[in-house]
Parts: C-alpha cells; sequence; structure tokens
C-alpha cells in the first residue's frame, strides 16, 4: 500500500476501509504499525488475562488489536492503535459502547514492542497517551522478557522477567507475572 | 568453508577505525548519532564533568568511550553517550592504560531518530545486569526522559522536569529544557531535513 506520494485520510475514510487494519492515522496520514508473530500472541495473551479477570470482576470492557481511539481535541485525524485497551465502567457515553470511533482515551493501554520498533515512536506513543490522559500503560519487552510502566500521575518502573503487571487502581486486584505471560524458554 | 560476518577481538576493537561502532559479542555494530543526538550528549558529558570535579567525585568520559562488564560476553562492549565513574573505582592515572572493565555509575544515552526501540531496551537491561546504578535516557524529539535505577526504580521525566544525579553524582541536577533548543526552534527543525541552518 505504500505510494510516492502521501496518502491523506479523513477519520470517517480510515475507520470505513478494512484496508487500513494494521495501521495508525498519524495526523491524516495512515501509518504502518508492523506487529511481529510473537508481539501479536503477547498481545492475544494479554488480552486474555485480561478479560479472564473482568469476567470475575465485572468493572469495564478491554478491546484487542486494531481498536482505535482518539482523544486529542487538536488533532482531529489522529487514531492510536494500543495491542490491547481497558476502558472502565462509566466512561462511554451512556454506558454503551460507541458505534464509531472511541473518542476517549483508554484507562489502560498496553503495548507490545515488535523487532521493527522504533524508539522514538514508541516513546512518542507513551507521551500522547498520558497527554490525552491513559491512567496506565505497559509497554511490554518481549526480547528482555521485560516491561516498562508508566503512571497518569508520573510514576514509572521497569519490569525485570520475575516481576508481576499489576492493575494499580486501575483493574485493582489485577495481577500478571511477566513469566506467566512470556513463554517458557526453552534454550538452556 | 564459508566465512560469517568477521569477529572483532578487544585489540582490533579498540581502534579509531571502530569509532561509532560497539561491539555486540565480537560483532561491530554500528550506532548511527543523529547531529542533535551528539550534541546533547555532549552537554550531558559537558555538565556531568564539570559537576564531578568541581566537587571530585570522579571522572566522566565522553562519545565513543568503551567499556565491558559481562564476564562470560568477553567481546562485549557498550559505548554509552556519556558515563561517568565514581572517584577510587578506576584505577589511577599510572595504571597501565586499557580497557574499562567496570560498569560505570552513570550511564547516559540519547535516543538517534533510527533507534530501535528492542536495541534500546536491551541496552538498558545489559547495563542494568552490569551493574550501572543509574541510567538516563534522554529521548529529545519528545524533549522527555526515562530514569532507571539499579534497585529497580524508574522515572519519566518531561521538559520542565530536571535529571537529577541522586546518590550517584550527589548536588547534581540538569533541567532538561537546557538540553533541549527552544520551542519554536524544535517546531522549525520538525520539517525535512534542510541543513545547516
Amino acid at each position: 500500500m505504500a505510494t510516492a506520494t502521501k496518502i491523506r485520510l479523513t477519520e470517517e475514510e480510515f475507520l470505513s476501509c478494512p484496508d487500513w487494519d494494521g495501521y495508525e492515522l498519524v495526523d491524516g496520514e495512515p501509518v504502518e504499525v508492523p506487529m511481529g508473530g510473537k508481539a501479536a500472541w503477547l498481545g492475544g495473551e494479554a488480552f486474555h488475562h485480561i478479560r479472564t479477570f473482568l469476567e470475575h470482576n465485572p468493572i469495564g470492557l478491554v478491546f484487542p488489536q486494531d481498536t482505535a481511539f482518539k482523544a486529542w481535541p487538536s488533532r482531529p485525524n489522529h487514531l492510536r492503535k494500543p495491542d490491547t485497551m481497558v476502558f472502565l465502567n462509566g466512561r462511554f457515553p451512556g454506558d454503551e459502547v460507541p458505534e464509531g470511533a472511541i473518542e476517549i482515551p483508554p484507562d489502560l493501554a498496553v503495548e507490545v514492542v515488535s523487532p521493527g520498533d522504533n524508539a522514538r515512536d514508541l516513546e512518542e506513543k507513551v507521551a500522547e497517551y498520558l497527554e490525552a490522559g491513559v491512567r496506565l500503560i505497559w509497554v511490554i519487552y518481549p526480547e528482555t522478557r521485560s516491561a516498562h510502566v508508566f503512571r497518569l500521575n508520573g510514576g514509572a518502573l521497569r519490569l525485570g522477567a520475575d516481576d508481576a503487571l499489576s492493575g494499580e487502581d486501575v483493574l485493582p486486584g489485577f495481577t500478571l507475572p511477566l513469566a506467566r505471560l512470556f513463554p517458557a524458554e526453552v534454550t538452556r | 568453508m564459508t566465512t560469517a560476518t568477521a569477529l572483532l577481538t578487544e585489540e582490533e576493537f579498540l581502534t579509531s577505525k571502530y569509532d561509532g561502532y560497539e561491539l555486540v559479542d565480537g560483532e561491530p555494530v554500528e550506532v548511527p548519532m543523529s547531529r542533535e543526538s551528539a550534541r546533547i550528549g555532549g552537554v550531558v558529558f559537558r555538565r556531568i564533568g564539570d559537576h564531578a570535579e568541581t566537587n571530585e567525585l570522579g571522572d566522566a568520559f565522553p562519545q565513543d568511550t568503551a567499556f565491558k562488564a559481562w564476564p562470560y560476553r568477553p567481546r562485549h562492549f557498550r559505548k554509552p553517550d556519556a558515563m561517568f565513574f565514581a572517584v577510587g573505582r578506576l584505577p589511577g592515572p599510572d595504571a597501565p592504560d586499557g580497557v574499562i572493565e567496570i560498569a560505570p555509575d552513570l550511564a547516559v544515552e540519547v535516543v538517534s531518530p533510527g533507534d530501535n526501540a528492542r536495541d534500546l531496551e536491551e541496552k538498558v537491561a545489559e547495563y542494568l545486569e552490569a551493574g550501572v546504578r543509574l541510567i538516563w535516557v534522554i529521548y529529545p524529539e519528545t524533549r522527555s526522559a526515562y530514569v532507571f535505577r539499579l534497585n529497580g526504580g524508574a522515572l519519566r521525566l518531561e521538559a520542565d522536569d530536571a535529571l537529577s544525579g541522586e546518590d550517584v553524582l550527589p548536588g547534581f541536577t540538569l533541567p532538561l529544557e537546557a538540553l533541549f533548543p527552544r520551542a519554536h526552534e524544535a517546531t522549525a527543525a520538525e520539517g525535512e531535513p534542510t541543513g545547516n541552518r
């Protein structure tokens, strides 16, 4: 889908065409977010663990990969797609999942780093999420079996393979040891 | 006989020919650095160097100084954009000149536009494993920085925050806005590369 001239899309064009699965809309320009197999699988695992938790603790909804949200009033054609998102009950107008674009920031956003991801672009996403008001961000690094945690209140953490992701005050009681998320190491 | 990528020995690597490279398990890997990242790395080096000298805290080293501190990886060298070693940790000036074989107390990385996210986190993980007490990762584009501590703590700083030397460089403070051009200059520099102003 790469062409010589830059494609510009409106939000409606971007959200109505399945061709843009796997893309984000960065100020009107579709930008591919290449996802390796491992990152896609781990995004699904994170979704599954959160979904299971929410089944027993129905305090919100979890969305999988390729769900877009926008929450930057000054950037109308700017949509991001975290690998997993959680919206707590009461956040959506009328407590109904919108038919169209999600126009509020999630309470929790999860990013799984793929081998080709650019460091600057990733930090730009974290900065945008915090600016939009995302309360908790997990950035998961499969290769190093580590994770970075960012909080809206300014706190941060780096977790190693023996640590666990915590839902903190967003998903109280949720814990996911990284060892459970990552596949067992088979190499010696 | 097939020859894979030529692996280098320590002696081969530590020549000027491999300025701008790190040695990753024997393989030279280029660490491309943008002009802006190089400039910021230089500023941080000067500031920590001045503070360390004035207060007799230790020694700072600029870009392209290599260290190794992974005993089971003999041909593995990293080159943080700036390093600081507390007084007494490095052999004195009379000792024979050689490779730095201990981890710095402070390591600074300035992110360039082409840097890979996974490679960067791998460096952070290696630095912590080697025993680096304090790590600053500076992101010029977002005017932000990450701080990682050996004890597990971390911070994300924004443009109006300041880097602190904490217990590694006591008394040292560096506001991030001292590293980045003022906002309107940053905006002007965001477009296509236009060469020198």
